[in-house]
């Protein structure tokens, strides 16, 4: 017989296969590459080629969770509840569902799918000229019906080959609706309206819709019809409740308030400095709506007093929309805060001219309007530089301050040790980089050429005396000597180079070794070239320091402003790179290079982190590349090559596998861009 | 016997970058005023720059006023080592003797045809300068290593073609040399004439052309989002050429419209999402 501890172990085990199996499942279902990440940028690239501007392309909002009260009393029919975001529009941005459901994504793939959907809400948006939202519900859905109908024409008749792929989505959408049984007859005669267009080809609007030249002749078109349904139906006895909203359908947000983002500098400039609490942040799975002020909120006359004996309850967002308790604790949770955030279906949006206590962080790009840049008098005595911002796909101006620091100077004695102890390092850099000194080279027996060669021409005349065939390399000329080449090192110096490589060097140390050795070397070839420590904290907060001007020659100097540095905090790599690029700009260099020297991934103490940091260095990047310099990256990030390909380009980046090894890979680099 | 080093300078006088003006009419579409512009600067002795985005017709309209004019063409496609001695010409060692030999420049200085510098910014600056005296009031090309000062026989007239797209910093026109030129500014034909101009040159269906045009005008539009070169009318001939010799319009497109334009992943996926949508095998 089994003994009891036996039995218990066994069922642990299951119940853990059981769970992991589960979570395995899940997981397979959730992280596969059907999700809208995989495509946003290409389909970016799509809308914007095929309207003519940019239109930006967001993450549909899951709806908000009914709340148990609705639930109970609310008449909404099941068939009616959202239960998945749906693709919308509000003029401007395009909304899309992060996720499609297993069945919708057999009837195409995942790819067209989104495409499809991308296209048929941005044709929807360009005819959202002017607010037009007719009053009653039926009214407004009859007038989504035939505008999605005429958007779904249009790019029938434009682009040819989406017609199947716009007829396969409207037959995978018939068996979703619900059944004519459920409905009343109001609801069924808008029912039947929208299968008749899901069962009609793309390019044609099936009778009794019209094709609308203007939003405004769908709107008469509508208001029309519903007058019919709703006298055929027995008059304003049969309320309308609704039709049942599906990927086709979608959804017609409000207008959003056009591109003008606010500026707040205002009263930023009166901002206090930062407070010295920290700054907390969180994950907010869905950011809620923002709920326009009721005009009788905030009225002055006091209704009916409430008596509380105990201290309130904490909660988000204060019945009236006075104050957070939120605002008060030091020590709330954030992750606490964005969980009751996101249940709420809209909350007020209060500006405040105090510091920010929490970052919620949604997958949802901010509106436009929202300015999160943080200019000020800062700015006087540090360089503001543009910082481009993927989320609403343009820049924020003076979106961050460098700050040029005086170096500070370390021991003289460090660089005569590195040298005493690594001389054969040393000797393997130099080595590398001797064969670059320029020089001017004379090349003989030239088919073409400037001056005439003597020997070649004397040996042809000879040979041609002798009887042999006649030598056509008669010439001789001299190739550029001057390499003319401006040559920007960016150091890395933030607070992860703090870790450790070996047992007896960090990732600093090796940095400071390979600076000095190819310090060293690069003085010996004569090309101009500068040397500059970054890191800094917050976007007012890029410092620099300069190691190397391009015509400081004092090499004790410099050998000590290398020896001092320490890891210091974070990497804005945008703001660094850009004005590196502006010093090389100004160099009459006819080739420029930009040789940026990090450890990891773009990150700073606020939102500049993940995909924001790196689209904001893939843009300085372009920019300095735009201006004729060549950008490389020498990395330690093992993780790098899903990030720099995109940033740098193909062959632009190396990545160490040993970190001692940087020296060598770096004189390397430098031969292979400098001699091409 | 025949010297072969003879039969060699004997095939050398007989350039063959100097284009004859032929029957048969090099196609044109015209989009403004330039035929009559180009004419007059020809008459009066100015010098013409074409600017204009690469492969929307600059030098197909040189051969069309070199035929229109009557006047031999010599069309020198410009590199960053070309040299001054290139144009005007060198001495080269010839049957026990030195020979100076003419450049394309003093060849159409001498003989009166239009010279045709393609891309002049790419040249090294003292080719730049060699073309100065010949296009102000002198007119005369002073060649140094012979001593000569050649005079421009009438018809002759200078043009360069140089593409404002390129935003090098170190390969622009010296300001004193853009002086010199009346500039005609080309950019790619509207969609209509376009469509004309694709289906007369690949002879393929015009609802291919039309496609075709559409689909470079939506690319086009991509130009400020990382494209360095958008599609050009020469592109598009290009890609109905191979449509109308029975390649599937998405794979030509595939192959001669997008791939060439960009290597960028996501740049490459959106225009064949383009192109997928835009045409219909």
């Amino acid at each position: 017989m089994a003994e009891p501890e036996g039995l218990i172990i066994d069922a642990a085990h299951r119940a853990t296969a059981f769970v992991s199996r589960l979570w395995n499942h899940d997981n397979n279902v959730s992280d596969n590459a059907c999700t809208l990440s995989a495509y946003r940028q290409r389909l970016e690239f799509l809308l914007s080629a095929v309207h003519g501007h940019a239109v930006s392309l967001r993450i549909a909002q899951p709806p908000p969770p009914p709340s148990a009260l609705s639930r109970l009393f609310g008449r909404i029919p099941r068939y009616l509840i959202e239960t998945r975001p749906l693709p919308a529009n509000d003029g401007a941005a395009i909304f899309l569902p992060m996720q499609l459901d297993p069945d919708e994504r057999s009837a195409l793939s995942p790819h067209h799918f989104f495409r499809l959907l991308a296209l048929q809400q941005a044709e929807r948006a360009r005819r959202r000229a002017q607010q037009m939202v007719p009053a009653d519900a039926l009214t407004l859905d009859l007038f989504q019906l035939s505008e999605a109908a005429t958007a779904d024409h249009a790019l029938a008749l434009h682009f040819a080959g989406l017609r199947h792929d716009l007829a396969a989505l409207r037959r995978a959408m018939l068996p979703q609706r619900p059944q004519p049984a459920l409905l009343n007859a109001v609801e069924q005669a808008v029912e039947e309206l929208y299968c008749r267009v899901l069962k009609a080809g793309p390019d044609v609007i099936p009778p009794p819709l019209a094709l609308a030249l203007k939003p405004e002749d769908s709107l008469g078109w509508a208001a029309e019809m519903s007058m019919k349904i709703s006298t055929r139906a027995g008059g304003a006895a049969v309320r309308y409740r609704g039709c049942a909203k599906d990927l086709w359908w979608g959804k017609m947000l409000p207008l959003s308030p056009g591109n003008q983002p606010l500026r707040y500098e205002d009263t930023l400039r009166d901002m206090a400095p930062p407070s010295a609490n920290p700054q907390r942040s969180a994950n907010l799975f869905r950011r809620p709506q923002v709920r326009k002020k009721a005009p009788d909120e905030d009225d002055e006359t006091q209704g009916m007093w409430m008596v509380q004996n105990d201290d309130p309850q904490q909660h988000v967002e204060d019945p009236a929309g006075l104050q957070r308790p939120a605002d008060r604790d030091d020590n709330a949770d954030a992750g606490d805060l964005a969980d009751s955030l996101s249940e709420l279906p809209e909350a007020q949006l209060i500006s405040s001219s105090k510091t920010v206590r929490e970052f919620l962080l949604a997958d949802d790009p901010l509106d436009q309007r929202t300015a999160l840049v943080l200019p000020g008098k800062g700015a006087a005595h540090g360089i503001a530089y543009p910082e481009w911002d993927c989320r609403v796909s343009r820049y924020h101006k003076e979106g961050a301050i460098v700050r040029l620091q005086p170096p500070l100077l370390g021991d003289a004695v460090w660089a005569e040790s590195v040298v005493a102890r690594r001389p054969a390092l040393l000797r393997q850099v130099q080595l590398r980089l001797e064969g670059l000194r320029p020089r001017r080279i004379r090349y003989h027996r030239q088919s073409e050429g400037e001056e005439i060669d003597i020997n070649a021409c004397v040996n042809a005349f000879a040979e041609r005396q002798a009887g042999l065939p006649p030598q056509d390399r008669l010439y001789q000329s001299v190739k550029a000597a001057r390499r003319d080449i401006a040559v920007a090192l960016l150091i890395d110096i933030s607070g992860s180079t703090d870790g450790w490589v070996s047992h007896e060097l960090r990732i600093i140390d090796v940095e400071k070794e390979a600076l000095l050795l190819v310090y060293l070397a690069l003085t010996k070839l004569g090309d101009p070239f500068c040397i500059y420590a970054f890191s800094g904290e917050s976007a007012r907060n890029v410092s620099l320091w300069p190691l190397k001007n391009f015509e400081e020659n004092d090499r004790i100097l410099v050998q000590r402003r290398i020896a001092a540095l320490e890891p210091q905090l974070y990497t804005r790599a945008g703001a660094a790179i850009r004005h590196t690029t502006s010093l090389l700009t100004a160099t009459s260099a006819r080739y420029r290079l930009l040789i940026l020297l990090s450890d990891g991934k773009p990150n700073d103490v606020d939102h500049y982190e993940g995909r924001y940091g790196v689209e904001d260095m893939r843009q300085a990047v372009a920019e300095a590349r735009l201006q004729a310099i060549h950008p490389f990256c020498i990395t330690v990030d093992r993780h790098a090559p899903q990030y720099l390909a995109r940033v740098f380009g193909a062959r632009h980046y190396a990545i160490l596998q040993q970190a001692e090894t940087l020296p060598v890979v770096l004189a390397d680099v430098l031969r292979r861009l400098i001699s091409r | 016997m025949e010297d072969p080093l003879i039969k060699l300078a004997a095939l050398e006088n007989t350039r063959r970058d100097v284009t004859h003006p032929q029957a048969e009419e090099p196609y044109y579409l015209p989009f403004g005023d330039e035929i009559s512009i180009f004419t007059q600067c020809h008459r009066r002795h100015l010098a013409v720059m074409l600017k204009g985005p690469t492969g929307c017709g600059k030098t197909r309209f040189v051969e069309h006023m070199a035929w229109r004019l009557k006047r031999p063409l010599i069309i020198v496609s410009c590199h960053d080592d070309l040299t001054a001695a290139d144009l005007v010409g060198r001495f080269l060692i010839r049957d026990n003797a030195t020979v100076w030999q003419d450049g394309p420049l003093t060849r159409a200085v001498r003989t009166g045809a239009i010279c045709y510098l393609d891309e002049v910014v790419e040249a090294r600056q003292d080719a730049v300068v060699v073309i100065h005296p010949l296009t102000d009031y002198r007119r005369v090309l002073p060649v140094d290593k012979t001593g000569e000062l050649i005079e421009a026989t009438p018809g002759f007239q200078v043009v360069i073609s140089y593409n404002p797209g390129y935003q090098h910093v170190t390969k622009d026109l010296k300001p004193s040399t853009r002086q010199r030129f009346v500039a005609l500014d080309f950019d790619f034909p509207p969609p209509e004439r376009e469509a004309e101009i694709v289906i007369h040159e690949s002879g393929t269906e015009p609802g291919v052309a039309h496609d075709l045009v559409a689909l470079a005008g939506r690319i086009r539009s991509l130009a400020d989002r990382g494209l360095a070169e958008v599609p050009s009318t020469r592109l598009l001939v290009a890609t109905a050429r191979l449509i109308a010799n029975g390649i599937a319009p998405r794979l030509a497109c595939h192959v001669a419209l997008v791939s060439p334009l960009s290597d960028d992943p996501a740049l490459v996926a959106a225009m064949r999402d383009l192109v997928d949508a835009t045409l219909v095998d």
